[in-house]
């Protein structure tokens, strides 16, 4: 009936086993361990060499080796040591590219941020949220409309980009809950459908209350944030503050995750009626998720409009929504390393091959990365749903769940 | 007084695309209790059907002109016939995996379906609008101030005959009495001797095959074309169909025209750019005061 069931069966059984076999299982593990000496230490130390060697090795299998190592790394464990090398990496190997491929960088540590929030979402307390481009676009404006001055289209206020980003997440937040409380009752289908209504009418505003966000055309000469002093000017610095943010957020989640709070979103998402018959307070859980997901979001919009300097409505389209929402499943739902290693997929990979073609046959595909990474995406949902329902990284707990249902499932239907 | 009118009408014609289409979302509801998240796309498709089917005797055929209506006819059938196929496929490679899986899977799974379409035709389209052949004249009936085009007349009359044709397959013949059998409780159907699959494949191609149908139509009367067509009018008919109650036919219908008509008089009261957001505040409304829907009869444990 339970996980923990046939975990406990497992440990039983190998009680039971006679000492030669259970030897060799020992054995097996000492194998394992000199996979991970391979995962942990070989292949880091391609990638820093690919980076190290621009010119001998071109940045797209350098970045190749990053995803490769990102997986391996990851799902060979969660330990500290394999996250402290994947930083190390994602800190180091940009100094050595050129300003298109730390743009790509860019892109994706503010997806895996946003993919971070959102996984608060749907991940641990499983509510799908189509809207997130809500909380984004909050966050967003926020900074755009106090830090530009009156004819950029903003208020000049002059606020510094340190003060807007705690304001964004307590509004986003705000936001969240204003947005979440009357979706409380909402469950699956419609809670999904009426989120990507609110973020289309979120969009709708921006782009009609002239007086408010200047319209359509939106708002430009958004300041640069400064450091100590520093001015950050380039995407490629403020990188860095979204990889610190990217972590931040990553340990605050998965600490709450682990937390009182993130048993009950477990519990939630596992079933609401029974979650709130025993006790929690499902109300309050669930616009907490909301809350938290949407501060990161309003973070992760504050990132954005800063590197942008110009914003405008078409930016926070559905298309924002669905691409974190596809990192968040593609990589694997309920942790923090499947949204990393997924931002590296959706993201990454589409402008690293922007301009890889295939000729086959009669079909000439240019552009790959660019035209079609929509297209792509659309077929890995589809294909990561029938094959495996999880995603490539999923949390222990949340693959153990889309397999039981279905085995529940079946034995019902016998 | 006559601005109304017009207003009325022209909700009246929109309202029909939403009624049909909004029946394909009940169907396939009311048998799988799950929301086919890429209806919209299959209207999108059958409206690019139509628009190549036309094209085609535009250039290099005078049909258009000599036999309207046999062109006409031609280009909706294909559009059913291209939007009934995508439907089956759809359904066996994106949706009977999973009718096991949590429910978020197909839900996702149709999301990511829809992505697809979408995204194929932008590529095949290379993301420019397709504008329609004149098959109907552009000139208006008018009286007064009201101004009804040739294709609203023809939009409205055949949405109607949709209804009433759907509505008999639904009530008399068999597969639409298995359909209903499906719909109020599959265990028990099979039990009886339905064939479940093969009558959930007939929900999806009964769906679309409306929905094909009502694209082509709509192209004519709205002229462009575009990938991304479908998806406003899906999530429109899907209100329609929470409006009406989703899994009821006669409800989907009654949500349809009410939306239509709804949204289209209410740009007199909040201008044109706030459309979508009545209808969006509809939903939402809707769904936290009456998740059975205006025309629905209250159920338990529903959304």
């Amino acid at each position: 009936m339970s996980g923990g069931g046939t975990a406990r069966n497992a440990m039983r059984d190998l009680r039971g086993l006679p000492e030669r076999v259970r030897s060799q299982m020992r054995a097996t593990r000492g194998g394992a361990a000199v996979v991970r000496f391979g995962h942990y230490v070989l292949l880091p130390v391609l990638a820093v060499a690919a980076g190290l060697a621009p010119e001998h090795l071109s940045i797209r299998w350098a970045f190749l080796a990053i995803v490769l190592i990102a997986y391996v790394m990851l799902r060979a464990s969660s330990s500290l040591f394999g996250v402290a090398v994947l930083a190390a990496t994602l800190v180091v190997l940009p100094h050595y590219m050129d300003t298109f491929e730390r743009g790509i960088m860019f892109n994706i540590a503010l997806y895996a941020l946003l993919g971070i929030g959102l996984n608060v979402v749907v991940g641990y307390a499983g509510l799908l949220d189509l809207g997130y481009v809500a909380f984004f676009a909050t966050g967003a404006y926020l900074y755009a409309l106090l830090a530009a001055p009156i004819r950029g289209g903003g208020f000049d206020v002059g606020t510094s980009f340190w003060l807007v980003l705690p304001m964004a997440m307590v509004l986003a937040a705000l936001v969240g809950v204003v947005l979440g409380i009357p979706v409380l009752r909402l469950r699956g289908d419609y809670l999904a459908i009426v989120t990507l209504g609110f973020g289309e009418i979120i969009r709708i505003m921006a782009n009609n209350e002239t007086g408010l966000t200047n319209g359509p055309v939106g708002v430009f000469q958004i300041p640069k944030p400064h450091f100590f002093g520093q001015e950050l000017a380039t995407p490629f610095e403020l990188y860095f503050v979204v990889i610190a943010g990217c972590f931040v957020a990553a340990f605050a989640t998965e600490r709450v995750r682990d937390s009182r709070v993130g048993r009950a979103w477990e519990a939630i998402r596992e079933d609401e009626d029974v979650a709130a018959s025993m006790g929690v307070n499902t109300t309050f859980y669930k616009l907490l998720a909301f809350a938290m997901g949407a501060a990161i979001g309003g973070a992760g919009g504050v990132f954005f409009s800063a590197k942008q300097s110009a914003i405008d409505p078409t930016s926070f389209n559905l298309d924002v929504s669905i691409n974190v929402l596809a990192l968040v499943i593609i990589g694997g739902m309920g942790n923090v390393r499947g949204v990393l290693l997924g931002a590296m997929l959706l993201i990454g990979l589409p402008d690293v091959l922007r301009d890889f073609s295939i000729d086959f046959l009669f079909v000439h595909l240019s552009n790959l990365g660019a035209d079609y990474r929509l297209v792509i995406f659309g077929a890995a949902l589809v294909a990561v749903m029938v094959l495996r329902p999880q995603g490539l990284l999923a949390s222990r707990r949340r693959a153990l769940e889309f397999q039981q249902t279905e085995i529940l499932e079946s034995e019902l239907a016998t | 007084m006559q601005e109304w009118i017009q207003l009325f009408i022209d909700g009246l014609t929109i309202g029909g695309v939403y009624a049909v289409i909004a029946l394909g979302y009940t169907l396939v509801y009311g048998v799988l209790r799950m929301i086919n998240f890429a209806h919209g796309e299959l209207f999108m498709m059958g409206a690019f059907t139509g628009y190549y089917t036309l094209n085609g005797f535009e250039k290099h055929s005078s049909l258009n002109d000599q036999v309207p209506v046999f062109t006409i006819g031609l280009a909706i059938v294909l559009g059913m016939v291209v939007a009934v196929v995508l439907a089956i496929l759809m359904e066996r490679i994106a949706y009977r995996p999973l009718r096991h899986a949590p429910r978020l899977a197909p839900l996702i799974s149709a999301i990511g379906v829809s992505i697809f379409l979408r995204n194929v035709m932008l590529r095949v389209t290379e993301a420019q609008g397709k504008v329609y052949p004149a098959v109907f004249p552009r000139t208006t009936i008018e009286y007064g101030q009201i101004h009804v085009l040739y294709v609203q007349i023809f939009l409205i009359t055949l949405s109607l005959v949709f209804l009433l044709l759907l509505y008999l397959f639904i009530e008399r013949t068999k597969i639409g009495t298995a359909i209903r059998a499906v719909a109020e409780d599959r265990g028990t159907a099979a039990l009886m001797g339905i064939n479940v699959d093969r009558t959930i494949v007939m929900t999806f191609v009964a769906g679309a095959a409306l929905a094909g149908a009502s694209g082509v139509v709509y192209g004519m009367y709205v002229t462009t074309v575009t990938s991304g067509m479908g998806f406003i009018p899906g999530i429109k008919a899907f209100t329609a169909a929470v409006l009406g109650g989703i899994g009821s036919v006669p409800g989907a219908v009654a949500g349809g025209y009410f939306l239509g008509i709804t949204e289209s008089l209410t740009t007199k009261v909040f201008g044109a750019q706030y459309k979508d957001v009545v209808a969006f505040v509809l939903l939402v409304g809707v769904l936290i005061f009456r998740p059975w829907g205006i025309f629905g009869k209250r159920e338990d444990k529903r959304a």
